[in-house]
C-alpha cells in the first residue's frame, strides 16, 4: 500500500499543485483546507507526511503541529512546514515544536518531492 | 508704655505721688502747731504732682524727643523712603552727632549708588544671556527638562510644556515625577550615574528610551543625559523628548509595511510550482518559454526576500533601543523580584551575551511573566539562558514543574504589563524588539523563547562634547530648596517657593456662597515666574447672581462647561503642591477653600501668608491697604482687575514689593513672615470697631 500524504493550505493554487506532485509521485493524497479540517483529517486516520502551512487564519501550522504531537498517534507522522515566512526564528519555533523539515516559500517543486521521499525512506 | 520714656514717667509720677503724700502727712501734723503753715505745706503737697508732669514733660521734649524723631528719619531713609536731610536739632544734646552722621548717610548713598550700578550691570548682562538661552529653547521642537540630583525641574522649555499637555504639575522647583513616569526614567538615569560612576573609559553619556506621562495619556521618545557639575557626582541630568503617541499608534501602517515582505510568497509559491510543472511538458519551445518564468521567478523571490528583510528593520529602527548585556537584565530582574517580594529563583545561564533591547520594557515583560507563572503554577525556580546567533540572540526563560497552555500564554501577551500605565502589552513590546515570542511545552515544564536583535557593539549614544561643564548660556542658580532637611520655617522668604492666587465667588459669605474662578501664579525665591500660571473657571452648580457678575464679569453661560469645585480644586491643590500660599485678604479665600477640601479630597495646609496684613505691618500710618491702595502705593499696575489671575498676579508682585520691606525689619524666615501676620491680625481684631477692616473686595 502506498503512503499517505496530508496536504494543509488555505492556499487554492497551491494545494492544486502539490496535490499533483504528490500524486505524480506516487502518494495517496488528501487535502484540507485549514487546521481544523487538518486535525479532523488526522483524527480519522493520521497520514503518513504532513505537509502543512504555518500562515493559516484561526489556527496556525505551529498549533496544528503541536496538537499531532500531543496525540500519542500522530507520533510518527512526518512534518514539512512551509512558510511565507523566511525567518531563522521561525524554523527553529517549528522544529521545536516537532517539525522533521521547514520549507520556506517559495521554493522549488523538485527539492520539496525529493525530500518528501527521502524523508519516508529515512523511517 | 515702655523704654526710658515709661521709666522716666513711673519715677516722676512716684516721686510727685510720694511728694505729695508727704507734704500732706507733714502738714496734718503741722495743723495744731502752726494752721497757717501748714495749709501751705499742703497748697505744696497738691501741687507737687502737676509740678512733677511739667517737669516731665520738659524733659521729654528737651532729651527724649529728639531721639525718637532721629530714629524714624534714620529708619526711613535705611528704608530708602526719604532722602539725607535729618532733623535740624541745633539746641539738643544730640546735636554733635549730626555731622558725622550726614556724613556717614554720604557715604552710604555713594555705596548704594554704586552697587546699584554694579548689579543693574550684572542684570543686565545676565538678562543678555537669559535671552539668548530662552531663543534656543523656545526654537528646539524637542521638550527639554533639566533636573537637579534632587529630581527637582530647574528649566523646562515651551515644547515641554506642550508636549506633556500643560499638567498643573509642571514647574520649576518641582519634582519631575509629577509630570513624567517615575519608574521608567529613576530606570535610565541610575544606569547613566552608575556607568559615569564606574568611570569606565567611553561610558555612555546618554541613553534613549521611552516613558509615558504620568497620567498615561501620552508616550515620549526620550534622551536622557547627565549633566555635569563642579563635582565629581553628576548636578542632574537633561532630558529631551519628543511625543511618539500618535506614531506608535499608527502600528497598522507598519504591520502592512512588514506583511509586504511575506504577502506575495504564497501567491509566487503556486506560480512557480505551476511553471515546473508545466515545464515538464515535453513540448520543446514550451519548455525554454517556461524556463524563462522560472528564472524570472527565482529573481522575484531574491528581491522580495530583501524587501521582507528591510520591512522589519523599519519596524525595529522606530523603537529606540540600545546595547545591553543579558546579564544585567537578570540583575535587574533579580532587583525588582526582590522589591516586589517574590522569591524566585532565577539561575543566571545568560553568559557574556549582549543584545539590542530597552532594558526597562524588556525587564517589565519578564517580571510580569515571571509574577504570573508563580501566581498560576507555583513555580519559583527557573532559568535565563542567552544564546548569540547571527541574526538574532535567543533568550530563553525555562523551568520546571507546570506547562502553561496557549490561552495562558496568549492572556500574558495581551495582559498589563507590570508597573506601566496602559499602552504597552508584552506582546506589543517584544514585536517591536522583533522578538516573536513563542512558549515550548517540555516534559513537565516549558521555555519561553525569544528572539532580540543582535547588540550593534557600537553605542548609538552621544559621547561627551568637549565642551566646559557649564555653558555660559544656562543660569541653573536657580534659588532651589534643595536644603530638604532644613525647617521650612527657618528658611528665608527669599529661597521659598510661592503661590499666589485669588478667587472669584458668587457673593462675600464663604457658608453660603461658591467660588467661579481659580487664579494663580508660582514665585520662586524672588521670581515671578509668569509662564506658571493657574487660570480655572469653576461651575459653581448655582446660578450666579447678577450682582457678583457685575463684580467679576463671569456669567452662568461662561461656567456651563467647567469643571464642578471638586474637580478644579485637586487640580489647584496639584498646582499648589508644598508651596507656600499668598493672598490678600487670605481669610476671605482660604474660607471658600477649605469648605471645598472634604468633596476634593485634597487638604489645603499650607503656609498662608496675607499681603493686606503684611502692607498694614509696614505701613501701619496709612489707612487704606485694598490690594489697589497698596499696588499703586509700591508702583504696580494691575492689568486685568477682578479677574481671579489678574488679582493673583498682582498680589504676587506687591508680596514681591514687600519682601525687601520685611526683611529690613528683620522679617526674614517664613516663621517670622507667619507670626508677623498673626500679630498683626489680632492687632486689627482688637481696632476693629474703629473701622480698619479695609479689605479686598
Amino acid at each position: 500500500m502506498g503512503k499517505r500524504v496530508l496536504v494543509v493550505d488555505d492556499e487554492p493554487n497551491i494545494v492544486l499543485s502539490l496535490e499533483f506532485l504528490m500524486k505524480k509521485a506516487g502518494f495517496e493524497v488528501e487535502v484540507a483546507r485549514n487546521g481544523q479540517e487538518a486535525l479532523a483529517a488526522i483524527a480519522r486516520r493520521p497520514p503518513d507526511v504532513l505537509l502543512l502551512d504555518v500562515m493559516m487564519p484561526e489556527m496556525d501550522g505551529f498549533e496544528v503541529c503541536e496538537r499531532l504531537r500531543a496525540d500519542p498517534r500522530g507520533r510518527a507522522t512526518k512534518v514539512v512546514m512551509l512558510t511565507a515566512r523566511g525567518r531563522d526564528s521561525e524554523r527553529q519555533r517549528g522544529l521545536a515544536l516537532g517539525a522533521d523539515a521547514y520549507v520556506t516559500k517559495p521554493f522549488s517543486t523538485r527539492d520539496l518531492v525529493a525530500r518528501v521521499k527521502a524523508m519516508l525512506e529515512e523511517g | 508704655m515702655s523704654g526710658p520714656r515709661g521709666l522716666l514717667w513711673s519715677f516722676l509720677l512716684a516721686l510727685g505721688g510720694i511728694a505729695a503724700l508727704l507734704a500732706w502727712g507733714a502738714a496734718q501734723r503741722l495743723f495744731a502747731v502752726d494752721p497757717a503753715a501748714a495749709r501751705l505745706l499742703g497748697a505744696v503737697g497738691l501741687a507737687a504732682l502737676p509740678l512733677a508732669v511739667l517737669f516731665g514733660r520738659l524733659l521729654e521734649d528737651r532729651f527724649l524727643r529728639p531721639p525718637r524723631t532721629l530714629a524714624r528719619a534714620l529708619e526711613l531713609r535705611l528704608e530708602g523712603r526719604e532722602g539725607d536731610s535729618l532733623p535740624a536739632a541745633a539746641d539738643s544734646l544730640l546735636a554733635p552727632l549730626l555731622p558725622p552722621l550726614h556724613q556717614l548717610l554720604a557715604r552710604l548713598g555713594e555705596l548704594e549708588g554704586r552697587l546699584e550700578g554694579e548689579r543693574a550691570e550684572a542684570t543686565r548682562a545676565l538678562e543678555r544671556e537669559r535671552r539668548r538661552l530662552a531663543a534656543i529653547l523656545r526654537d528646539l521642537a524637542e521638550g527639554l527638562l533639566c533636573c537637579g540630583a534632587d529630581g527637582r525641574i530647574q528649566l523646562y522649555n515651551d515644547a515641554a510644556r506642550e508636549i506633556l499637555g500643560a499638567p498643573p504639575g509642571l514647574g520649576l522647583g518641582r519634582p519631575y515625577h509629577l509630570v513624567l513616569d517615575r519608574l521608567a526614567l529613576d530606570h535610565h538615569w541610575r544606569l547613566l550615574r552608575d556607568a559615569a560612576g564606574a568611570g569606565a573609559e567611553g561610558a555612555p553619556v546618554s541613553r534613549p528610551f521611552l516613558c509615558s506621562t504620568t497620567d498615561g495619556a501620552r508616550i515620549l521618545r526620550c534622551r536622557l543625559s547627565l549633566l555635569q557639575g563642579e563635582a565629581a557626582a553628576p548636578a542632574g541630568f537633561v532630558l529631551v523628548f519628543e511625543d511618539v503617541s500618535r506614531r506608535l499608534a499608527g502600528t497598522d501602517a507598519e504591520r502592512f509595511l512588514e506583511e509586504m515582505g511575506y504577502a506575495w510568497r504564497g501567491p509566487l509559491a503556486s506560480l512557480r510550482a505551476a511553471a515546473e510543472i508545466l515545464a515538464e511538458a515535453p513540448d520543446r519551445e514550451r519548455a525554454g518559454f517556461l524556463h524563462v518564468i522560472e528564472e524570472e521567478t527565482a529573481r522575484l523571490e531574491e528581491i522580495l526576500t530583501g524587501l521582507s528583510e528591510r520591512a522589519r528593520q523599519f519596524v525595529i529602527a522606530q523603537w529606540p533601543l540600545s546595547d545591553l548585556a543579558l546579564a544585567d537584565l537578570l540583575l535587574l530582574l533579580r532587583e525588582r523580584l526582590g522589591e516586589r517580594d517574590l522569591p524566585f529563583d532565577l539561575v543566571d545561564r545568560t553568559g557574556e551575551v549582549w543584545c539590542s533591547g530597552d532594558s526597562f520594557l524588556l525587564g517589565q515583560c519578564l517580571l510580569t511573566f515571571l509574577e504570573a507563572l508563580a501566581r498560576d503554577f507555583r513555580v519559583l525556580r527557573g532559568e535565563l539562558a542567552a544564546t548569540a546567533g547571527e541574526e538574532a540572540v535567543a533568550l530563553e526563560l525555562r523551568w520546571q514543574g507546570a506547562t502553561p497552555d496557549r490561552e495562558w500564554f496568549r492572556a500574558w501577551l495581551d495582559g498589563p504589563l507590570f508597573g506601566h500605565r496602559g499602552q504597552f502589552t508584552p506582546r506589543e513590546i517584544l514585536l517591536r524588539h522583533g522578538a516573536r515570542p513563542w512558549l515550548v511545552p517540555g516534559e513537565g515544564g516549558g521555555r519561553l523563547h525569544l528572539d532580540l536583535p543582535p547588540a550593534t557593539g557600537l553605542h548609538p549614544v552621544a559621547r561627551r562634547p568637549a565642551l566646559p561643564p557649564r555653558p555660559e548660556f544656562y543660569d541653573f542658580d536657580l534659588p532651589l530648596p534643595e536644603e530638604e532637611l532644613t525647617d521650612l520655617l527657618d528658611r528665608p522668604l527669599s529661597r521659598l517657593v510661592f503661590v499666589a492666587f485669588d478667587l472669584e465667588t458668587t457673593g462675600l459669605d464663604p457658608d453660603h456662597d461658591e467660588i467661579v474662578q481659580i487664579g494663580a501664579v508660582r514665585i520662586l525665591g524672588d521670581r515671578l515666574l509668569r509662564g506658571e500660571i493657574f487660570d480655572q473657571l469653576v461651575d459653581p452648580e448655582r446660578p450666579i447672581p447678577a450682582t457678583s457678575t457685575r463684580f467679576h464679569g463671569i456669567t452662568d453661560s461662561m461656567v456651563e462647561d467647567a469643571p464642578p469645585p471638586a474637580i478644579a480644586l485637586a487640580r489647584f491643590k496639584t498646582f499648589v503642591g508644598e508651596a507656600t500660599l499668598v493672598a490678600h485678604n487670605a481669610a476671605f479665600d482660604l474660607a471658600f477653600l477649605r469648605r471645598k477640601e472634604e468633596v476634593a479630597g485634597v487638604r489645603f495646609d499650607n503656609p498662608v501668608l496675607d499681603t493686606l496684613l503684611l502692607s498694614a505691618l509696614l505701613d501701619p500710618e496709612i489707612g487704606d491697604h485694598s490690594l489697589d491702595a497698596a499696588a499703586a502705593r509700591h508702583g504696580i499696575t494691575v492689568r486685568a482687575r477682578h479677574t481671579a489671575l489678574g488679582d493673583a498676579v498682582a498680589t504676587a508682585e506687591l508680596f514681591l514689593a514687600l519682601v525687601p520691606r520685611l526683611r529690613r525689619r528683620g522679617i526674614e524666615s517664613l516663621g517670622e513672615a507667619l507670626a508677623a501676620c498673626r500679630r498683626e491680625a489680632r492687632r486689627r481684631q482688637r481696632i476693629v470697631g474703629a473701622g480698619a477692616g479695609t479689605g479686598d473686595e
